[in-house]
């Protein structure tokens, strides 16, 4: 059965909430996610949460059509979280936006030159997020001789590996209302499947992270069967060179977006999960 | 604080659509106080693999007759292990539109063993097809074991951590059990490892490269004599379960 929806206003929201108290978090999870949710229902979004009490915080995953709000949280959690970090993707954007709400108000931003002027719209209380990497993979197609772009490669023909750290703006859309049109194009993430963004956005120019070094792999994505990008030996983003169906003629890059808390470089929360949890328990 | 079940749930879709009011099948399933017991609620909705996860806990028996009721048409079948405190065997049973099955002892797979020797100590030779690396053993060994896959917060500090796919464990151990007549019954040629206690840094079994169980050998505390009991840690999921109807059902053979 084929599920086609008109998609608009789906936020695919990613909570990180930080317990107030190591040994008493919250274990009234349907409460929880019934306070989270408008309607106590995730909107096209499958729903995740992963409580971890050796590391002080829950995590959430769910669907939201319109602006996520979080009245009812705070009155009834108040006590029992320290703050929550967001991260969202709206797919009237083109990025994830990264967000924090500590209860104190609504929307107490660390948000620098945030304009508070129109109260009702999340982006303004956010800003973009930011993902990281520290190596690239480039896999050349069968048969073809890698031009030189200058860059340090470890090569084992016909695959490059590069070293490099950069960081990139994502589209982190977990919603799937299409995934069944073909599960195939579907890859894992930390949390569910994605499928590739082509005919969403992004269509014809990738957003090249460390333009000086990526863009000119770009010229040669004829030869080009992928382009990986990993944090920590995680791949976080694939991006395939393809022929768009709807103009043979013209290139443009399929990408798979899968970031996660792990590879995410905002600054703010970098500082801020580290000051809280300076000692963080060894997992080994 | 009574008695504490760590529950782990599968859920098989019937269709595309998913449950979308999950708060709601969560309370169905915490029972009449709506909070999980003692254990981290780990949840995942995977349409692509057309199934649920649910982690919790819960103080009696698990009981799903009345989401199962409620939610029938999005679920066409449950399975459920669940473990007991910590004092009895994993437990499975399954719950389809035919009815509900016997919970009968769950049994985890395994494909590789790994044995850690201590250093200058000269192992011997104990039969396995073994490849050895100094002190290390790597044994293609395939076996089934009984294990204690409780997720209880409790005593979660501890540096003694492992992670496993849903929640850490803290290391089990201490009691007078007798692992290798309680878990290892169907593998007893591993029992031979029990007098070499004192040499063993640890065993680690794997199942398709993950890592499902570890045992090290540690000083019995309040001992005079130097005795040594195991330290255990169960790292068991859906994965490695090898329950022949688990198996059946999804069409794999172990």
């Amino acid at each position: 059965m084929t599920v086609l929806f008109p998609r608009s206003d789906t936020f695919t929201i990613q909570l990180r909430l930080y317990h107030a108290n190591k040994t008493h978090y919250p274990t009234d999870v349907g409460h929880l996610l019934n306070s989270l949710m408008p309607s106590k229902s995730s909107y096209w979004v499958p729903v995740v949460v992963h409580q971890d009490p050796a590391l002080h915080y829950t995590d959430i995953q769910y669907g939201v059509k319109g602006y996520p709000f979080f009245t009812n949280f705070w009155e009834e959690y108040r006590k029992k979280f320290t703050a929550v970090w967001g991260r969202y993707y709206d797919d009237r954007y083109q990025e994830d936006r990264m967000f924090c709400d500590t209860g104190d108000q609504i929307w107490k931003s660390t948000v620098e030159g945030t304009d508070y002027s129109d109260d009702d719209d999340i982006y303004n209380y956010s800003r973009t997020c930011v993902y990281g990497f520290d190596q690239m993979t480039v896999y050349w197609r069968d048969g073809v001789k890698p031009p030189d772009l200058g860059f340090a490669v470890k090569t084992e023909l016909p695959i490059w590996t590069i070293p490099i750290n950069g960081h990139y703006y994502a589209a982190n859309d977990r919603s799937y209302t299409m995934l069944d049109i073909d599960p195939s194009r579907a890859i894992d993430t930390p949390t569910t499947p994605t499928i590739d963004n082509q005919g969403l956005y992004f269509s014809e120019t990738p957003d090249w992270p460390v333009p000086s070094v990526t863009q000119p792999l770009d010229a040669h994505r004829a030869d080009i069967e992928a382009v990986e990008l990993h944090w920590q030996g995680r791949r976080v983003r694939l991006m395939k060179p393809a022929l768009d169906k709807r103009n043979p003629e013209q290139w443009i890059w399929r990408q798979w977006y899968l970031d996660y808390w792990d590879n995410c470089v905002d600054e703010h929360w970098c500082v801020f999960d580290k000051q809280l949890f300076p000692a963080y328990i060894q997992l080994t | 604080m009574g008695s504490i079940n760590t529950f782990q749930l599968r859920l098989f879709h019937r269709s595309h659509h998913l449950v979308q009011d999950v708060g709601k099948l969560l309370n169905l399933l915490f029972g009449e106080r709506e909070w999980s017991h003692y254990v981290p609620v780990v949840l995942k909705q995977n349409p692509i693999l057309g199934y649920t996860d649910i982690q919790y806990g819960v103080k009696w028996g698990p009981i799903i007759d009345e989401m199962m009721d409620q939610y029938n048409r999005f679920f066409r079948a449950a399975w459920a292990r669940y473990n007991f405190d910590g004092q009895i065997p994993d437990t499975i049973f399954s719950h389809t539109d035919m009815g509900e099955s016997q919970s009968v002892t769950c049994y985890y797979g395994f494909d590789h063993l790994t044995v850690r020797w201590h250093e200058g100590f000269k192992p011997p030779d104990l039969g396995f097809p073994t490849e050895k690396h100094n002190q290390v053993w790597s044994i293609p060994l395939k076996g089934r074991y009984a294990a204690y896959n409780s997720r209880c917060d409790l005593s979660l500090d501890g540096r003694s951590l492992m992670n496993t796919p849903t929640t850490a464990v803290h290391e089990c151990g201490g009691e007078m059990m007798d692992v290798w007549k309680d878990c290892f019954h169907h593998v007893p040629s591993l029992a031979q490892f029990e007098d070499y206690k004192p040499h063993l840094e640890a065993l680690e079994f794997r199942w398709n490269g993950r890592l499902v169980r570890v045992m090290k050998p540690k000083l019995r505390r309040f001992s005079e004599k130097r005795e040594f009991e195991w330290s255990q840690w169960y790292l068991d999921h859906w994965d490695n379960c090898v329950d022949e109807a688990w198996l059946a059902f999804n069409g794999l053979t172990f």
